[in-house]
This record gives structure tokens, C-alpha cells and sequence, in this order.
């Protein structure tokens, strides 16, 4: 079963963010699927990085798929509740998924922590 | 800027670059030089045109390294090139570059930057309505 006009967002989190955010989708939105890897962040933290490469550090890449009429506020949730919007809090965008299999899940019991 | 706010940006792509295990400095290095502020860097295992490729396919690397960067729309094209050179892509086999544009995104955005883009846009209306 494939659904159109999806959003695709992505998130560049520092390490540590991205589980609990998985946990925070599936607990306030009801989001079962998304989807996790791993990298290292480049970016330039103060004007002495302009003489290289700059200040690297791992970094944990959420994805996740959501319907169109619900993105702008996953898009806010996300924001807030990974501390985006605090300093070196990583990133999110949001681009057009054209065609997603969405993930239904069977009825069965939650699994204990 | 308060809690209660996003600041979106809009009019920008994402710049994913695949490229040889070992290069992604040297792309990330040529992307900055071109404007870039920042990149994630992760790794992934590449397959395809590489087994006819080389003695038995062994020559090319089939470990990988995948590039994102986020940059405005007008800066895309410059950085794009660089990164398009610096991967040495012209070369069969040694990856891939491709543009995904973004309806949005957003990250934090200094306070001083805030007041100093509030300040240019509240310059900007009233040259426009004395303009009117």
C-alpha cells in the first residue's frame, strides 16, 4: 500500500538525542517508524576553524516519514522537543516524499523497558 | 530568540555526496571553501558498477562515504561544482552527487543575527513604502 504526499524529516542531532526522540514520536504522535544511523558533524564553531577543517563530533541522524497534514507540527515538536533550538542542538529539515509504505504495526502487547 | 519560536529557513537544498571511503574531508574541506558552514559525514557500503570495473572488481572501493550539507538555494550550484571536482566524480565508479530540495528547515540562529536580520527587514519595508 503506497501513500502520496508524505514529508520526509530529517534530523542532524547530537549524540545521545535520537532515541529518546524516537521514544517522544511514538509515546505524543504515534509514530512507530523511524529510522536511525550514526555519523560525525563538521562545522566551523569559531573563526580559528577557517584555517581547517573545523570542530567535529558524532552526531545521530533521525529520518522519519509523516503525513502532509501533519508535518508542520512534527516538524515544531521535533524542534522542541530535541533542543534544536538550543546552541549546537543540530538540525532538521523537511523535504517531499513523493510515494511511502507506511508502517502498520499488528495488535500485540507493549514490550516493558 | 525565545522558546516559543522557529526560526524557518527556506530557499535550501541538502547536498548528498557519495564518494570513496577517504575523500570526505577533502570534499567537506572544498564545500566549506565554497560557502558551506557545515556537514555530517557517514558511512555506508557501495555496490554496482563496481565489479566491472578494475581487476575483478577488486580496484574500487566498495566501502563508502556519504556527504550532507545543507546550504541556501544560491549558494548551491558553487558548492555543488566544488564538491563535484573535489570527489573527483568525473571518474566512473568513484560515486555520486545529487541535490534534494528542502521545503524547509531550521536550526538556532544567534540572537544577534536574529536583531540583525529583524533590522534589515523592518529597513527594507519602509524603503519599500516610501518607495509607494
Amino acid at each position: 500500500m503506497t501513500i502520496e504526499d508524505r514529508k520526509l524529516i530529517t534530523c542532524f542531532l547530537p549524540l545521545g538525542m535520537a532515541l529518546p526522540l524516537a521514544k517522544a514520536l511514538k509515546a505524543e504522535k504515534d509514530i512507530v517508524c523511524s529510522h536511525i544511523s550514526y555519523g560525525r558533524g563538521v562545522g566551523k564553531m569559531t573563526s580559528l576553524d577557517n584555517r581547517r577543517l573545523g570542530d567535529q563530533a558524532e552526531k545521530q541522524i533521525l529520518t522519519v516519514v509523516v503525513d502532509e497534514k501533519d508535518a508542520d507540527d512534527i516538524f515544531s515538536f521535533i524542534y522542541f522537543e530535541a533542543n534544536i533550538n538550543q546552541p549546537h542542538g543540530g538540525m532538521i529539515a523537511m523535504a517531499r516524499a513523493d510515494h511511502h509504505v507506511p508502517l502498520i504495526l499488528p495488535d500485540i502487547p507493549e514490550e516493558d523497558d | 530568540m525565545s522558546n516559543g519560536e522557529i526560526i524557518v529557513l527556506t530557499d535550501v537544498a541538502q547536498i548528498t555526496c557519495i564518494v570513496q571511503k577517504g575523500l570526505a574531508d577533502v570534499v567537506v574541506k572544498a564545500s566549506q571553501e565554497a560557502g558551506a558552514q557545515g556537514a555530517t559525514v557517514y558511512y555506508a557500503r557501495g555496490g554496482g558498477v563496481r565489479e566491472r570495473l578494475g581487476i575483478l572488481g577488486l580496484a574500487i572501493e566498495a566501502e563508502k562515504e556519504i556527504v550532507t550539507i545543507i546550504v541556501s538555494t544560491d549558494q548551491v550550484d558553487r558548492v555543488f561544482e566544488r564538491m563535484y571536482s573535489a570527489g573527483k566524480l568525473a571518474t566512473p565508479g568513484m560515486g555520486m552527487i545529487y541535490v534534494t530540495p528542502l521545503e524547509k528547515a531550521a536550526t538556532y540562529v544567534p540572537h544577534d543575527i536574529v536583531e540583525k536580520l529583524a533590522k534589515r527587514t523592518t529597513a527594507s519595508s519602509a524603503e519599500n513604502r516610501d518607495d509607494n
